[in-house]
C-alpha cells in the first residue's frame, strides 16, 4: 500500500464515518421499506429492500464518497502532505503514481459499501426459486461492477479538483456532473432541445445506464453478457478519461 | 567552535569529477526561482556540494529557503541547470501537519515501515510526545516533534543500512519546540552520519549551532560556508552574513 492509501484509510477509520455508513446502509435498507406502503403487499417488501439499498448506495456515493475525496484533497494540499508524498517519488510518472495511490484508498470504502449493499440485496430479497435466485445474484453483481467503474474515477476526480480549487467547489462540480448524467429522464429533454443539448447528450457519460434498480424491482433479470460487457467497456473508457483529467488537474503544492 | 575573529569563507569546493560522497550537488550558475513568472530568486556562483551530515540553510524571510528546498525536492523546476540529489528525498515542509483525528501511533504507522516503528516510538517517548492525545489536541510544539521523530527515525534506519541513503530537507522544523527538545534534537543531529544528509532551514537563535556547513542565501547568491570544526558560532555567522550584505 502506498503512503497516500494508508493515510486515507487511517483517516477515515479514525473519524469513524465510514464504519457508521457501512453499518447504516444495510440497516436502513431493511428499515426504510417498512415505512412505505410496500407493507400493504408483503410480496413487494423484498424488492423494496433491494431498491432502497441501491438508491442509498448511489446517494452515499455522491453525498459522502465524493465529499470525503474532495475534503481529503484540500486537506492534504493545505497540510503539506502531498508535497511530502510528491518529494518521495521519482519524477517520472509521479502524478500518476500519487493519483493511483489515492484511487486505491477511495476504492476501499466504495467496495465496502457495495459489498454491504450486495449482501443486503441477496440476503434480504433473494427469490425462492433457484433459477430466479441465480439471476438475481448475477444482476446484483452486474450492478456492483458498474457502480465501482463509475464511482471510483469520479471520487479521484473530486480529490484532484480539490487539490487545485477547494473541496466545496470540487464536490459541487463532481456531484452535479454525476447527478446530471445519472438522471436518465433528462436524456429525452436533451435530445429534443437545442443543438448544444443534443451534443451534450451525445458526448456526455450516460451514467443512468449503470442504474439497474428497475431491473431489480421488476425482476427483469440480468443484462445479457454482451450488453453488460459493452456497458462495462463504455464506463471503463469514461473512467480512463476521468482519471486522465484528474492527473492533469492534480496539484501538490499550495 | 570557531572563534569570532576567525573568518568564515565560502568553501573551496573540490571540483574534481569524483563526487560519489556528495549527496547534493548544485552546479555553478544553478538558478532557483519560478518558471511561470520567470522570477529568479537566487543562484550559485560556484559548484556547491553537500555530503553526509548536517547542514544549515539560512536566509532572511522570503530569501529563497523554501524555494531551494522545493527545487531540490523536484517540486519546482530549476530555472536553468539541474541539480543532483543522491538518495531518497524526504521533504518536510514547514506547515506539514496531519488530520486532527489521527493519534501518534496511526501517524507513525502510516509514514514508517513496520521494522522502524519500535525506534520511532522510542524517539517519540524521548521527545515526550503524548501518545494518548489526538493530533488536533496537541500543542504546536508537540505537532512539530512528530515530524522530527519521523525524520530522525528515517535517518537512523538509513544510517544503520536498514533503509536507503536519504536526503532530509527540513523547513524550519524546530521553530515551535521547547528548549529541552531542542537540546535533544541538536544532539541527534550532531551524531556522525555517512548515509544521511540533512539540510535544515531555520532561524538560528541558538548560541551555538552544530553543523557541518552552512548554506547561506543572501543578495540572490547561494553560498556554502564551511569550517574545520563542527560547531559554528551564530555570532560569527551573523558577522559573515552582514559582511556578505
Amino acid at each position: 500500500m502506498t503512503l497516500l492509501t494508508r493515510l486515507y484509510l487511517s483517516t477515515i477509520l479514525a473519524n469513524k464515518t465510514v464504519i457508521l455508513l457501512a453499518a447504516g446502509l444495510p440497516i436502513l435498507a431493511y428499515c426504510l421499506p417498512q415505512l412505505v406502503p410496500a407493507t400493504l403487499k408483503p410480496s413487494l417488501l423484498e424488492p423494496a429492500r433491494a431498491q432502497a439499498g441501491w438508491i442509498l448506495l448511489w446517494t452515499v456515493c455522491s453525498g459522502w464518497l465524493f465529499l470525503s475525496a474532495a475534503s481529503t484533497g484540500e486537506e492534504w494540499r493545505r497540510n503539506g502532505l502531498l508535497v511530502y508524498a510528491f518529494s518521495r517519488k521519482a519524477a517520472r510518472f509521479r502524478r500518476l503514481r500519487l493519483i493511483g495511490g489515492s484511487t486505491i484508498g477511495f476504492s476501499v470504502p466504495a467496495i465496502l459499501f457495495v459489498f454491504g449493499t450486495f449482501l443486503t440485496s441477496v440476503v434480504g430479497a433473494l427469490p425462492g426459486d433457484q433459477k430466479e435466485a441465480e439471476l438475481w445474484i448475477i444482476l446484483n453483481l452486474q450492478s456492483c461492477f458498474l457502480y465501482l467503474t463509475i464511482v471510483i474515477p469520479l471520487a479521484t476526480l473530486s480529490f484532484a479538483v480539490a487539490t487545485r480549487f477547494s473541496s466545496t467547489v470540487s464536490w459541487i462540480l463532481v456531484s452535479c456532473h454525476f447527478g446530471f448524467f445519472f438522471q436518465g429522464n433528462l436524456a429525452p429533454y436533451l435530445v429534443s432541445s437545442s443543438p448544444p443539448g443534443q451534443l451534450l447528450n451525445l458526448l456526455g457519460p450516460h451514467f443512468h445506464l449503470a442504474d439497474l434498480t428497475e431491473r431489480l424491482v421488476f425482476k427483469m433479470g440480468p443484462l445479457p453478457f454482451s450488453g453488460f460487457a459493452q456497458f462495462l467497456g463504455y464506463f471503463a473508457g469514461w473512467g480512463l478519461v476521468t482519471m486522465a483529467v484528474a492527473i492533469l488537474i492534480f496539484r501538490a503544492r499550495q | 567552535m570557531i572563534a569570532k575573529e576567525e573568518s568564515i569563507t565560502p568553501s573551496n569546493v573540490d571540483s574534481s569529477e569524483d563526487c560519489s560522497d556528495e549527496f547534493v550537488i548544485l552546479p555553478a550558475g544553478f538558478e532557483i526561482g519560478y518558471r511561470k513568472t520567470g522570477r529568479s530568486v537566487a543562484r550559485t556562483s560556484e559548484t556547491l556540494q553537500l555530503g553526509a551530515g548536517h547542514h544549515f540553510l539560512l536566509a532572511k524571510n522570503g530569501g529563497g529557503k523554501t524555494t531551494l528546498l522545493a527545487t531540490l525536492a523536484e517540486l519546482l523546476p530549476p530555472l536553468n541547470l539541474s541539480s543532483t540529489v543522491r538518495g531518497a528525498i524526504h521533504y518536510f515542509c514547514d506547515d506539514l501537519s496531519f488530520n486532527r483525528d489521527l493519534c501518534l501511533s496511526s501517524i507513525l504507522r502510516v509514514f514508517l515501515p513496520k521494522q522502524a516503528l519500535q525506534r520511532a516510538f522510542e524517539l517519540s517517548e524521548i521527545l515526550e510526545i503524548p501518545f494518548d492525545k489526538k493530533y488536533g489536541a496537541l500543542s504546536r510544539g508537540n505537532k512539530q516533534k512528530i515530524v522530527l521523530a519521523i525524520a530522525e527515525t528515517l535517518a537512523r534506519e538509513a544510517e544503520e543500512g536498514l533503509g536507503d541513503p536519504c536526503v532530509l530537507l527540513l523547513d524550519e522544523p524546530i521553530s515551535g519546540i521547547d528548549f529541552v527538545a531542542r537540546e535533544i534534537v541538536r544532539d541527534w543531529w550532531a551524531r556522525p552520519a555517512s548515509r544521511v544528509c540533512r539540510l535544515v532551514s531555520h532561524h538560528p537563535d541558538e548560541p551555538v549551532l552544530t553543523a557541518d556547513s552552512v548554506v547561506l542565501i543572501h543578495q540572490r547568491k547561494i553560498e556554502k560556508f564551511k569550517s574545520g570544526s563542527s560547531e559554528i558560532s551564530w555570532a560569527t555567522l551573523r558577522e559573515s552574513f552582514f559582511a556578505a550584505a
